[in-house]
């Protein structure tokens, strides 16, 4: 049967954007997916261009910013920054490396409760944390969460990217992480920034997406966000979107202003425009890229019984490995059974 | 039709929506976020239903009870009190 794609008069606004408000960084991991694909580096949006900004997304009726860069907290008025979020009623979600926080600026995040904080821990093991990570960096980290939790910080998660390295460790540590009392977020290794040169190295194989398929239908509890409807179960769909946000729901807001539809597709063809030439909305609701991406559709797919489940799965490692935003997901599940999933290897 | 009949025909309800519960109008209708699990729930009720805001950044949902539209709106008003996205009227 072939399945009707769903159309999708785009919503007025973004439910979330996530924010990269720093490319400083004092990690050097060996998958950031933000590494290397900014031109200007050290541009950054000051302080009165970040607070302009906030106020049109609460104009906006934005739901959620997530923070992200670089190391946000590297970035010395971002407290200010959230705080300012925060007095606009607008939740943020802060993904940190988790190795720079002092006990004055815990206790600060703790007196927070818009805030969450999403720490980067990829391995229950020093060896293969630091491995990805950098020498001493499991250590580090945490002890950035031992800190936050003692401050009185609880609404935290571990969030890992799931690569060939640490694939056999996600049981481990989910239990590091219920030794914390916080959640494990899994999230998806995608071929951008130096996750390109890494990609054939860390990706997963078919029997191990195949696994992490069935670890995920049996740990609802895990989190995702969402990136890996490819290969969700059933039993996930209630769970979040099944399908991909990247200009329907949410777009990607650089260090500099720079907009995109998703942290993951920052080629030049993506580029919307920038917030301090005009109105997110007006990138929003009319930039070529971002329209082109909300007209994708991936044939292939329709026919298949999955579709409900991943309408054809994440445009952006179609595109890195097939050049094709309308290719079919190559790492979803239903079409590599009893095969390797196709990877052109073209990254 | 007389005027305190019409006034009972077009009967207002309004429900709080809780702090944890951020919404918006769309044009399919509204579009509400639970912060507590991240959750989006679309409801395509066009312009049944409406948004008020209060001081403080409270919301109400408003919802005018039409001769035409009184069981869609109870069915679609029930489904966010069930979900929890907006408190008794």
């Amino acid at each position: 049967m072939k399945h009707r794609p769903a159309t999708w008069d785009p919503l007025r606004a973004p439910v979330n954007v996530t924010w990269e408000i720093t490319s400083k960084c004092n990690l050097r991991c060996r998958h950031c997916l933000s590494a290397g694909v900014s031109e200007n580096q050290s541009a950054e949006l000051s302080f009165d261009q970040c607070r302009a900004f906030i106020d049109e997304l609460d104009r906006m009726e934005i739901f959620q910013i997530n923070f992200g860069g670089g190391e946000p907290f590297l970035r010395e008025d971002f407290v200010d920054i959230l705080e300012y979020a925060h007095s606009k009623g607008i939740p943020t979600c802060v993904s940190t490396n988790g190795t720079v926080h002092g006990a004055s600026l815990a206790h600060r995040l703790a007196g927070m409760p818009l805030l969450r904080i999403q720490v980067s821990l990829d391995g229950a093991t020093a060896a293969t944390n630091d491995a990805i990570r950098g020498a001493g960096t499991f250590e580090r980290i945490l002890d950035g969460i031992a800190l936050l939790l003692d401050q009185g910080f609880s609404n935290l998660s571990i969030n890992t990217v799931v690569t060939r390295a640490n694939y056999g460790e996600i049981e481990a540590l989910c239990a590091l992480a219920r030794q914390y009392g916080i959640k494990t977020r899994l999230s998806r290794f995608r071929p951008s920034g130096n996750a390109r040169r890494a990609w054939l190295e860390y990706r997963l194989d078919s029997g191990q997406l195949a696994g992490l398929s069935e670890f995920l239908s049996a740990h609802r509890e895990v989190l995702t966000g969402d990136s890996f409807f490819s290969i969700a179960g059933e039993n996930r769909r209630d769970l979040g979107l099944n399908i991909c946000g990247a200009a329907r729901m949410t777009c990607s807001i650089l260090p500099d202003g720079s907009v995109y539809p998703c942290a993951f597709l920052r080629d030049e063809q993506f580029y919307g425009g920038s917030i301090t030439r005009e109105p997110l909305e007006e990138i929003w609701l009319h930039a070529p890229a971002f329209n082109r991406l909300r007209s994708v559709r991936v044939e292939a797919c329709e026919s298949c019984s999955r579709f409900s489940l991943c309408p054809g799965g994440c445009p952006a490692v179609a595109h890195f490995l097939f050049k094709s935003l309308s290719h079919a997901d190559p790492e979803c599940i239903a079409s590599f059974r009893g095969q390797e999933p196709a990877y052109a290897g073209t990254v | 039709m007389s005027t305190d009949a019409a006034r009972f025909m077009k009967r207002e309800i309004r429900c709080a929506v809780p702090p944890p519960v951020r919404v918006r109008k769309e044009a399919f209708g509204l579009l509400f976020y639970n912060t507590q699990d991240s959750r989006l729930t679309f409801v395509k009720s066009r312009d049944l239903l409406q948004i008020e805001t209060l001081p403080h950044r409270g919301k109400r949902i408003v919802a005018s009870l039409g001769p035409a539209s009184q069981m869609k709106v109870k069915r679609l008003l029930e489904h966010l009190l069930k979900k929890g996205l907006i408190g008794e009227a």
